[in-house]
């Protein structure tokens, strides 16, 4: 192997439980978002167009749909000769095998692969975020800077503040002060989870760690709080731009309208394609009693009812008198005639029946906690029957059948 | 099918269409919103598991090979076999004379000889169909005819297509002219499968004795000899040969029975993919009946048309009854109706261009009205 300056290592073993069902059979990471896209395909992306050719991606949990989405790595120019993409589960060793105990543990167990390539710096992302990030900028500060770790940050709004790590800086950038998810946050500028390390101070690092057996394992817990103890060279990267953090099913609702809005996320720019691996559907079909307004549909759909501010995915039918409003539907899913969808995301493969409504009521029955700010939820090859209710907040797993109403 | 390869001739020389076709190989000519025309007969062949695919081009083959690249969007970016792209041989001066298909296939004998395949199925491009050779192929093995040709069956005869008489047995007994014989009406597609030694032969023969008419010399010469078979392909499939056709076929997608018979087939046709963002309809768009390929901004009015990839459709503007290839803007207020729009052509403010459906307008390349 050619030595390499930067590899990126991509965690994608969580669960995403907070997704509810749509994460019951895939990982976070292979939940589908924007419209053709996966959540994965955002920091891929960012690689392929930062000049990363070598990419780890940790998995563990359910990695089956995620395994086969990656493949190769041929969409994301990945699949390279020296280099490339490469999917890392957990393995067992001689005497034992562990799952992977935190984030940091990950790496920890993934030490040989990373020194196969003998990189002088190693990229660490999260598999669960949406934004374009130029990671060549970033590596440039942390070679100027000389630093150990460079954490990118964000603000974010004060009273959301406690979910993230926060971090103060001083005047040269310098990190001053990092708290995992304090209960009274000093500031609102907040770890985007994307950090650089000097390859060799971070083994060091992951082995000390290791072998504490006090240590949860993990990043924000353990590993930056340490360092920033002992005095190590710890900068903060400012972070300009649209970013979003799709834990729950508010938040991935929330992600996928905002790429109707022209200031959040700009999917256009020629020099910065997402790249993902195409479904490869003839072009979209209107029928002639359509009417799409304010929504983004793409290939293999067809569209014969109303569609007001909704995102569609590819091979969705929408049949003559149905209402999709503030909605996303995945692939495949069929909503069925005069039924009314509003602000529900529909799982991939989804048969809502006819004269449904879906997200109008207050209505308890399938109400989960998952569910919130009025986002309902349908599982991913659900058939719902014609004519049934589903409230506010729910959370559909199981075929809901016809009979009285 | 292991023991059969596919070359397709990607040649101009049957069809006409005119400004579309001077910036391009008609094989490469964009069609229904995201593909080109010899993605049709492409998909077919590796839809049939076919793995040894030649592409014999004439000059114009620019935007061909661009399209076909390393052949992995079908699976043909392969270690053993692929696609083979075969530009016409260095000698075009001296080989100039007779028909293109007689002079690319003369072109190419070194490259079939070479190929172990036993059976060569030899196509045109300008084809729209989905279609598996499969069934044909393995016809023409059980038969142990040197040819087989597939026609479909049409009810008129027209000019400039050629049509075979047929036994009992569906062996062909002869091959007819245009617009003559009103009761043969089994039309040639240009797709036939050769036994290739034979095909081989004929070639080198004809290359000898200064013969160069293929529908003559090669496939007549072996019908003559009660040698080749028919087999009717009963789907659908339409031949481009004029801008009237490629109009008619390109609206026959309108027809939903024909749009599932062509794209939602077990079997797909595939093409290059481009990561186009999904397309984006804005407040005042207004789309019905249409077809709509991806990275598109819609503001306007859509009726009736098939807009391609990241064609942008301005507040007010009414596209109906067109066809408008990739990158196109329409602007504010514009106005068109049965209009073909070749690739990144730029409507302003205000204008208006409007032909008539047995009369469309063509709009070349790159033009800003």
């Amino acid at each position: 192997m050619n030595k390499k300056e930067c590899i990126a290592m991509i965690l994608a073993g969580g669960q995403g439980s907070r997704l509810g069902v749509l994460t019951r059979d895939l990982a976070k990471p292979a939940v589908q978002y924007g419209g053709k896209y996966r959540i994965i395909d955002f920091p891929l992306t960012n690689c392929a167009h930062s000049g990363i050719d070598t990419v780890g991606i940790l998995t563990q949990y359910k990695p089956l749909e995620l395994n086969t989405y990656i493949g190769s790595g041929q969409p994301w120019d990945l699949d390279r000769n020296d280099g490339g993409v490469y999917v890392l589960p957990p393995y067992m060793r001689e005497t034992a095998g562990e799952w992977y105990k935190g984030t940091a543990n990950a790496i920890y167990q993934n030490i040989e692969f990373i020194d196969k390539f003998n990189p002088e710096y190693v990229l660490i992302l999260s598999g669960d975020h949406i934004y374009k990030m130029n990671y060549a900028d970033m590596l440039s500060y942390h070679i100027e800077k000389n630093a150990d770790v460079t954490i990118a940050m964000i603000p974010v709004a004060m009273e959301e503040a406690s979910r993230f790590g926060i971090l103060q800086t001083d005047d040269n950038g310098r990190i001053v002060t990092f708290e995992e998810k304090p209960a009274k946050p000093k500031s609102n500028t907040a770890s985007m989870g994307i950090y650089i390390f000097t390859w060799d101070k971070l083994r060091k690092e992951l082995i000390e760690d290791e072998n504490d057996a006090a240590s949860s394992n993990d990043f924000g817990k353990n590993i930056i709080p340490k360092m920033l103890r002992q005095g190590s060279a710890l900068f903060g990267y400012k972070f300009e731009g649209y970013w979003k953090d799709v834990g729950t099913v508010e938040s991935l609702w929330q992600s996928n309208m905002d790429i109707l809005e022209s200031d959040c996320l700009d999917l256009y720019n020629e020099d910065w394609t997402i790249l993902s691996k195409s479904p490869l559907e003839s072009p979209h079909v209107l029928g002639k009693n359509s009417n799409v307004k304010d929504s983004f549909i793409t290939e293999g759909c067809y569209i014969d009812g109303t569609v007001k501010h909704s995102v569609i995915f590819d091979g969705v039918s929408i049949e003559k008198g149905a209402e999709v409003v503030d909605s996303i539907v995945m692939s495949g899913a069929v909503i069925g005639e005069d039924s009314r969808i509003y602000k529900t995301i529909v799982g991939p493969g989804a048969k809502i029946g006819r004269k449904c409504r879906l997200g109008l009521d207050e209505e308890d029955k399938y109400k989960s906690k998952y569910c919130s700010g009025g986002v309902s939820l349908v599982g991913a090859d659900v058939t719902i029957a014609d004519g049934s209710a589903v409230g506010r907040n729910s959370m559909i797993t199981e075929n809901i059948k016809g009979g009285k109403r | 099918m292991m023991d059969t390869m596919g070359v397709i001739i990607a040649c101009n020389d049957k069809v006409n269409l005119g400004e579309l076709e001077r910036v391009r190989s008609v094989s490469a000519m964009p069609f229904g919103g995201r593909y080109r025309l010899i993605d049709f007969v492409l998909s077919g062949m590796v839809n049939s598991n076919i793995i040894n695919v030649g592409v014999a081009t004439d000059y114009n083959y620019q935007s061909l090979l661009d399209h076909l690249g390393s052949g992995k969007p079908w699976d043909l970016a392969r270690k053993k076999y692929g696609l083979f792209i075969l530009p016409p041989f260095a000698r075009h001066q001296e080989s100039i004379s007779g028909d293109m298909e007689m002079n690319l296939l003369t072109g190419i004998l070194h490259y079939m000889k070479r190929s172990s395949q036993k059976y060569v199925i030899v196509a045109d491009c300008n084809n729209v169909c989905n279609i598996r050779f499969d069934d044909v192929v393995a016809q023409h093995r059980q038969s142990g005819a040197d040819i087989t040709l597939i026609y479909q069956k049409t009810d008129k005869r027209v000019d400039g297509e050629v049509y075979a008489a047929l036994d009992e047995n569906n062996c062909v007994t002869g091959l007819h002219y245009g617009n003559g014989n009103k009761n043969c009406t089994n039309r040639l597609v240009g797709y036939y499968v050769f036994t290739k030694e034979v095909l081989v032969s004929l070639l080198e023969k004809c290359q000898l004795q200064g013969k160069n008419n293929f529908l003559h010399d090669i496939i007549g010469a072996t019908v003559s000899k009660g040698r080749v078979m028919g087999y009717c392909f009963d789907g659908y499939l339409r031949s481009i040969t004029d801008i009237d056709s490629y109009y008619k076929v390109s609206m026959d997608l309108f027809d939903s029975r024909i749009r599932r018979s062509l794209f939602v087939a077990d079997d797909k046709i595939l093409t290059k993919t481009k990561d186009k963002v999904p397309t984006r309809y804005l407040n005042n768009a207004e789309v019905k009946s249409s077809i709509i390929a991806d990275g598109c901004i819609i503001d306007g009015i859509v009726e009736n048309s098939i807009l391609f990839r990241g064609v942008t459709v301005e507040k007010g503007a009414v596209i109906k009854n067109s066809i408008i290839m990739q990158d196109c803007v329409v602007s504010e207020s514009a106005m068109l109706d049965s209009v073909i729009m070749d690739k990144n052509c730029v409507i302003r403010k205000g204008k208006m261009l409007v032909g008539q459906p047995d009369f469309p307008i063509v709009v070349g390349k790159r033009r800003t009205i």
